[in-house]
């Protein structure tokens, strides 16, 4: 362990403030390559990040930067984590693209593919409140070009 | 999106083009196409593989950059599948990665050997028949993008001759193995073209990886001692340890890759019928009189920890001053009293070396591997 701990101050879009162990902090690349560069000088600015994301961003990173946690706490952890909201998971999977996390994001991409695997697109369209702006006439078109998926 | 849509199966990633006109065409825009052998089996004949491919070629927008396509079923005709590839090479493919059932009925179309935006090849059991060498020539060009090539049971010598004469000056990954059973008497055009191959990107090639039937073909004198191959990071062979020129042309490599970090064996030799072998490795001192100092993992798949294999490792523990983890593989089952005895000998081996290790023993339904470290 180093001697001195470093913290970093990260500010999100809506001006919260949030003091973070640095060895936590570049779980992240982008923060790692600023830290790396010495581009930090006091407040690092997450401009695409709001405060609530952010919160359950650092829970993950906390989680997963224990000492001694065994594999199958850490995946119990996940399962939980990921049963959120389609809005949520919208915001933490763009939020994780930005801050550069692969792990994370490859994470939350493979809980968006299980929501839409082997689902009707009726189901689909329930699961993510996307709304059918296609005529049925229209709808029908398509399901003709693709017939060999709708089988 | 892309990334989750790649994810998906084929099939249901094309579903999402009905959800609505927001998601209409994202499928369609996807620039890696991965027809995998789970969408082969999604369907049900040829007949209808070649179709739904047909169709999703054909609904296609924009650049291709990745095409992965798996040919399970022999057919008596490649000829859709080369419609296929001209339509993806002109679509700018940058990753070609194509697996055939059988070395014998595909020959690869010069449309890919042609593609002037590829960097990344792999092919499985295809078979080269180049065109006259004056149209091959043509190629020498076009190919300079490629970064990364795997050959793997492919027929046909000419192949590597394309290969030499493209000076492949970006090539960083090269694959090349074959089947077992491939011609027991190599002509000597094919030792000379291999040789050469290797000798022309030595300089700058990042990763090698031989198999036990192209290894054959070649001889120690190929390799100078000068260590032509600096940039090898990781160097992976397939070694007939029952073979004594083999044996010795092997060392050879490993001592020419002084910078690599990375080596991966896989192991033939049961009996203990080799008995050159075995004199020839029981003078260390003669064949591997150099320190890998940059060597740092060792990984070693082998058949049953035959004495020849045991005293091979021996010697490589001897020269591998900075070794952070070694990991055996045994394949054959053996019982316990027997795993004992190799786990003393390994120890035996490990009091030589500088460092200290543990050995840890691992085992699965297919093999025990023995992991020091």
């Amino acid at each position: 362990m180093s001697s001195s701990t470093k913290f970093l101050t990260l500010k999100t879009c809506d001006d919260k403030k949030f003091v973070l162990d640095e060895a936590i902090a570049v779980r992240s690349q982008t923060i790692k390559n600023m830290v790396e560069d010495d581009c930090v000088s006091n407040v690092i600015p997450l401009p695409n990040v709001d405060s609530k994301t952010m919160t359950k961003v650092i829970e993950y990173w906390k989680k997963h930067s224990e000492e001694g946690i065994s594999k199958d706490m850490l995946m119990d952890f996940d399962k939980a984590f990921v049963k959120v909201h389609h809005s949520i998971l919208h915001a933490l999977i763009l939020a994780a693209n930005f801050l550069n996390d692969k792990e994370m994001l490859d994470m939350m991409c493979q809980e968006v593919v299980d929501r839409i695997k082997g689902k009707t697109p009726e189901e689909i369209r329930k699961e993510f409140d996307i709304k059918n702006d296609f005529t049925p006439e229209e709808e029908e078109e398509i399901r003709k070009e693709n017939a060999w998926a709708f089988e | 999106m892309n990334h989750i849509l790649e994810l998906l199966p084929v099939e249901d990633a094309a579903k999402t083009s009905i959800l609505s006109k927001k998601w209409r065409y994202i499928w369609a825009r996807l620039p890696n196409l991965w027809l995998s052998r789970a969408f082969w089996i999604y369907c049900t004949t040829q007949q209808i593989f070649r179709e739904r491919v047909n169709t999703i070629l054909l609904q296609h927008l924009g650049d291709i950059e990745k095409f992965h396509l798996v040919e399970s079923v022999r057919s008596s005709s490649y000829a859709h599948t080369d419609r296929w590839l001209v339509y993806v090479t002109r679509k700018g493919v940058k990753e070609l990665c194509l697996y055939m059932p059988d070395n014998r009925t595909y020959k690869v179309s010069s449309c890919v050997l042609n593609c002037p935006t590829l960097t990344h090849l792999e092919l499985f059991k295809c078979l080269f028949k180049p065109p006259k060498s004056f149209v091959a020539f043509q190629y020498l060009t076009n190919l300079l993008l490629l970064v990364n090539l795997a050959l793997v049971d492919c027929r046909g010598t000419q192949y590597l001759n394309i290969i030499v004469s493209s000076q492949l000056e970006h090539l960083l990954q090269l694959e090349i193995d074959k089947e077992l059973d491939c011609n027991p008497n190599p002509k000597q055009d094919e030792k000379s073209t291999l040789e050469k191959l290797l000798l022309s990107i030595a300089a700058t090639l990042e990763f090698l990886q031989i198999g036990l039937c192209c290894l054959k073909l070649l001889t120690a004198d190929t390799i100078s001692k000068e260590g032509p191959f600096a940039s090898l990071q990781k160097l992976s062979l397939g070694i007939d340890l029952r073979k004594l020129h083999q044996t010795i042309w092997a060392l050879q490599l490993i001592k020419s890759c002084p910078n690599s970090s990375i080596l991966q064996l896989s192991v033939c030799a049961s009996g203990d019928n080799a008995e050159a072998v075995l004199k020839y490795l029981d003078r260390p001192i003669t064949c591997l009189d150099l320190r890998l100092n940059n060597l740092k993992y060792v990984a070693i798949n082998c058949y049953e920890c035959s004495k020849t294999e045991l005293l091979f490792i021996k010697l490589l523990f001897a020269c591998v001053p900075y070794l952070v983890r070694m990991c055996i593989e045994q394949k054959k089952a053996i019982d316990s009293r027997e795993e004992s005895k190799i786990i003393k000998k390994l120890m035996c081996f490990l009091r030589a070396s500088p460092s200290i290790f543990r050995i840890r023993k691992l085992r699965t339904t297919t093999c025990t591997s023995y992991i020091m470290g």
